[in-house]
């Protein structure tokens, strides 16, 4: 995949320590397709040896008084079940999150890294996922913490390093500085000067082109001055009234999720900016709640490697949630693709500098998956996925979780009234990536014919089932009990270590 | 031995045993790596029930002697330098109980240095989070502080990320030696004088957000303050140079119940690092003195400041107003120790007139204006130029154009993230000297802008 021209500026939110099952595993009731979970379908031991399922019932705050483990060690038993002695050797089983917990919160506490978010108690993250792309096989970088993890999204390495130390004084070349090498510019967004950024060592020279304030991201996006790439942070401290709302333990969710969807309608704020821009929601690492699916081994390993705790970056690290949200993003697509940090710099030097496998400097972010291929859609979408008439009658924040589990009333296309321009433009759109992408089945299909808003919605539906047949196929199937994909380590009753992958 | 020595000399000690030796057959054993220590001591907590506080201690003592452990377990000496950074960090900050350092309790008390303790919780059934704060500190001229505040933060959804915000403090300070001059705008450098300050406040507090930046504050509470000899002064006490009839209660302790309302407002309400941006702050407090004594007075206290910032090269300029007025009604009058005060720093952070002494004059009234220049040089590296005029007045009436005291001063700044986090500056003017002063970020819109609520 190479650049796409239509695509000016990307846009990176990067929140913190939540894993993928939690905020968005459950959604799989909705999507089988995705790589989620079902209430009760895995478990991890407690210290006693009794299973712990995974379940819905995560809570905005409260719920992680104690910060679970999330340094090496801690991710290396959560991942394998068993303590870190001094070499990382088989595979992981994912069976060590409810014993790491207790080995910081005490015996019987474990349970709480097993619960997981209903979809619809984080409205504004749920409605992006449906509306736009999900990575279900997006992993942090790291088997680790937060900067290691953070330095491979901004370097495409860590250095070799696994530790917590903020200095990144003399690491280079940071993406932000490839751009301006290439003529470009890069820019870190962070809340404010309280809640400041992590990205502070790394970039002391001219850093006024490298650092704005949440305030300057919503006047660069309402003004069309967004720079080619920005990387948003979010407030990492509750301070003088504002809550933090980095979504990291245990801070409250849903602040987290009102910030992302002020980031998404700062983007919508102006239709030039929505109509070149590609946004990446990601998480940083999975802050030691569960996830079920095994970081896979990196192929191409780092340039570096750490002596204390021995590693050699050579797996990735727990999965965590990702949405990429474009107009040219089409609504519910599941992307299976193995993604991790390094993608977001090899994406954008995929995109504003040149092919990754040569202009990428370190050898993770060379050979990391990127995501411009999500760019389907040939018109940009201008649908509004938080519009609908019972959430536009609230405040978004406002919204209670109720009325936004309702339903909007249905609209029943009529075949005397005639399409809208919209509609038109519409079956346009579809035609057009159907001739581009299916020309064969395009044949049939006559736009020219279509007068009514019974006749577009005919058009669409067929043209739909061509352009998104799983999404088709899903529709049809939705009354029926899909047998669950992935039947590996589902939980059996009083099951211990369930289905270890030795 | 403070409870955080405690706990850093435990940790070491736990950590820093270079061999075990078997008494039994006296060989020794080799030492256990940081990975077995820390498994090793997790295992044992996970054998056992525990409550949230104490998992809580657990949790940071086992970081900061894993961290210790760690830094001496690798043998590379760029990678020790990274590890001391995560011990520095892992010991100094996050939530719990740490040793804490501060280059002053308050202004010309010298370097202080003590314990601090933080700990926050989210409440799962109600849209609140509450937080304990503590510390106890101690400077080198004999002053010490014991403060604990409760604060509790509203999580309800709204609009902005804007929150009720309340709290209940009680805050005891023995301040060894404060400086005094004499009252008014024309007391002399020469008549400097000592005394000493016992304060003891209890306050509760509620900021209500309304809109777009716009807040109200209430607080409500009692202060006890007590002024003493001031211990090892070279200079005369107070009581010996003034008396009553220029510097009210000159001897007297006094108990106050104090009740405060404001507001406050910013603009725009997201931060922002250039263009323009707004505060300001309007407080009035009730000061009710309970014994009966004639110092009950009411202070209203306003603040406006404005930065713009044309371009990155041009830098940043800001203009800061602040106008303190007292009323007093019957033959009463305010406390010469809870007058405001302009010189060097205030008790509660304020500078103004830089480069005089701390505190140098002091009156019912003050009024000040600070115009400040900041642009970024090189790599991490920016100017500052500074002009400070403040005066002070026993009646509001009494502020005149030509009364104003002024300082200058010129300094550089380091910058991180397009932020100043240290300015080193010299100050002179007003012929009483230069002082020379490394002063962290002056940051005016992170904080409540101005808001001191309990600035008493």
């Amino acid at each position: 995949m190479s650049q796409d021209p239509r695509i000016k500026h990307i846009v990176t939110v990067m929140m913190e320590n939540r894993s993928f099952d939690h905020l968005l595993g459950l959604m799989k009731a909705e999507n089988a397709a995705l790589r989620g979970i079902s209430p009760g379908e895995y478990s991890n031991d407690t210290t006693m040896g009794v299973a712990v399922p995974v379940s819905a019932g995560a809570t905005s705050q409260g719920l992680l008084p104690v910060d679970p483990g999330h340094e090496f060690v801690d991710v290396y038993m959560q991942m394998y079940g068993e303590p870190f002695a001094g070499v990382t050797t088989g595979t992981p089983d994912m069976s060590g999150f409810v014993q790491n917990y207790e080995q910081l919160a005490g015996r019987g506490k474990g349970d709480v890294v097993m619960r997981c978010f209903a979809p619809d108690d984080l409205p504004a993250l749920t409605t992006l996922a449906r509306s736009y792309a999900i990575c279900d096989a997006w992993f942090s970088s790291v088997p680790g913490p937060t900067l290691p993890n953070r330095a491979f999204a901004h370097f495409g390495t860590s250095f070799g390093r696994l530790d917590m130390s903020p200095d990144y004084f003399r690491m280079r070349p940071s993406i932000y500085q490839r751009l301006r090498q290439s003529g470009k510019r890069g820019k870190i967004y962070y809340y404010d000067e309280t809640s400041s950024t992590l990205g502070l060592t790394f970039l002391l020279s001219d850093q006024a082109s490298y650092f704005g304030l949440l305030g300057d991201f919503k006047k660069a996006c309402k003004k069309n001055q967004l720079p080619e790439y920005s990387f948003v942070e979010p407030n990492y401290v509750n301070h003088d009234g504002r809550l933090a709302c980095d979504q990291h333990p245990d801070n409250d969710v849903v602040a987290g999720d009102s910030f992302l969807r002020e980031i998404y309608d700062a983007i919508r704020s102006n239709d030039d900016v929505w109509a070149s821009t590609l946004l990446l929601i990601v998480w940083d690492e999975h802050g030691g709640l569960f996830d079920h699916e095994v970081p896979p081994a990196v192929g191409h390993p780092d340039d570096y490697t750490s002596t204390t705790p021995k590693f050699a970056f050579d797996r990735l690290g727990v999965r965590v949630p990702a949405i990429v949200v474009s107009p040219y993003v089409e609504a519910g697509v599941v992307d299976h693709t193995v993604y991790e940090h390094a993608s977001i710099p090899a994406t954008v030097t995929e995109q504003f500098i040149g092919a990754p496998a040569t202009n990428s400097p370190f050898s993770r972010e060379k050979w990391a998956s990127t995501f411009l291929h999500l760019l389907t859609r040939t018109a940009a979408r201008t649908d509004d996925p938080f519009a609908a008439p019972m959430l536009a009658a609230f405040s978004r924040r406002r919204t209670p979780m109720a009325a936004l589990r309702a339903k909007p009333p249905r609209h029943r296309p009529s075949s005397s009234t005639p399409a809208s321009g919209l509609l038109r433009q519409q079956v346009k759109d579809a035609h057009f990536v159907l001739v581009r992408h299916h020309p064969a089945e395009a044949t049939p299909f006559e736009p020219e014919n279509v007068r009514t808003e019974a006749d577009a919605a005919r058009f669409l539906k067929r043209a739909h089932a061509i352009l998104n047949p799983h999404a088709a196929a899903r529709k049809s199937s939705r009354t029926l009990a899909a047998p669950p994909t992935r039947p590996t380590r589902r939980r059996k009753p009083g099951g211990a270590k369930q289905g270890r992958e030795r | 031995m403070t409870f955080a020595a405690a706990l850093v000399a435990a940790t070491l000690a736990s950590s820093t045993t270079p061999v075990v030796a078997h008494a039994s057959s006296g060989v020794a054993s080799t030492p256990k790596s940081c990975d077995a220590k820390d498994a090793e001591a997790k295992r044992a907590w996970a054998a056992e029930s525990h409550s949230w506080l104490a998992s809580q201690f657990h949790k940071e003592q086992r970081d900061i002697a894993d961290s210790w452990c760690r830094m001496w377990e690798t043998t590379n000496a760029r990678d020790r330098s990274f590890k001391a950074e995560n011990f520095g960090r892992t010991l100094f900050t996050g939530e719990g109980l740490h040793p804490s350092v501060a280059s002053s309790l308050v202004p010309g008390s010298g370097f202080a240095g003590g314990a601090t303790l933080g700990l926050e919780r989210g409440l799962v059934s109600r849209p609140l989070r509450i937080g304990l704060s503590a510390d106890g500190l101690a400077s080198m001229n004999g002053s010490w502080e014991g403060a604990a505040a409760v604060h509790f933060l509203g999580t309800a959804p709204r609009d902005e990320n804007d929150h009720m915000q309340g709290s209940g403090e009680f805050v005891h300070q023995h301040l060894a030696e404060l400086s005094y001059f004499g009252p008014n705008n024309d007391s002399v450098q020469t008549n400097q004088t000592a005394f000493g300050l016992d304060k003891t406040t209890a306050a509760a507090t509620w900021i209500v957000p309304v809109h777009g930046g716009l807040r109200l504050a209430f607080a409500v509470g009692g202060g006890w303050f007590t002024p003493r000899e001031a211990g090892g002064a070279t200079v005369p006490q107070a009581p010996a140079s003034f008396q009553e009839a220029t510097t009210p209660a000159i001897a007297n302790a006094t108990t106050y119940v104090i009740s405060t309302a404001g507001v406050v407002w910013r603009y725009p309400f997201d931060a922002t690092s250039t263009g323009y941006r707004t505060g300001a702050s309007l407080v009035f407090r009730d000061f009710h003195e309970m014994g009966g004594q004639p110092y009950s007075f009411r202070r209203l206290d306003a603040e406006w400041t404005n930065v713009y910032t044309p371009s990155a090269s041009i830098g940043t300029f800001t203009g800061t107003g602040y106008l303190d007025t007292s009323f007093t009604s019957g033959g009463d009058a305010v406390p010469y120790y809870l007058q405001p005060t302009a010189g060097g720093t205030d008790l509660f952070g304020r500078s103004l007139l830089r480069s005089y002494h701390d505190y140098r004059y002091r009156a019912p009234n003050l009024a000040g204006i600070v115009i400040e220049h900041e642009r970024p040089i090189k790599y991490f590296l920016g100017s500052l130029l500074f002009a400070d005029f403040g005066q002070v007045a026993d009646e509001p009436s009494r502020f005149r154009l030509n009364a104003f005291h002024y300082s200058l001063g010129a300094g550089i700044t380091l910058r991180a993230g397009n932020t100043t986090v240290l300015r080193i500056f010299y100050a002179w003017g007003g012929g009483e000297g230069t002082r020379t002063t490394v002063a962290g970020s002056s940051n005016t819109f992170g904080g409540n802008v101005g808001l001191g609520l309990t600035n008493w």
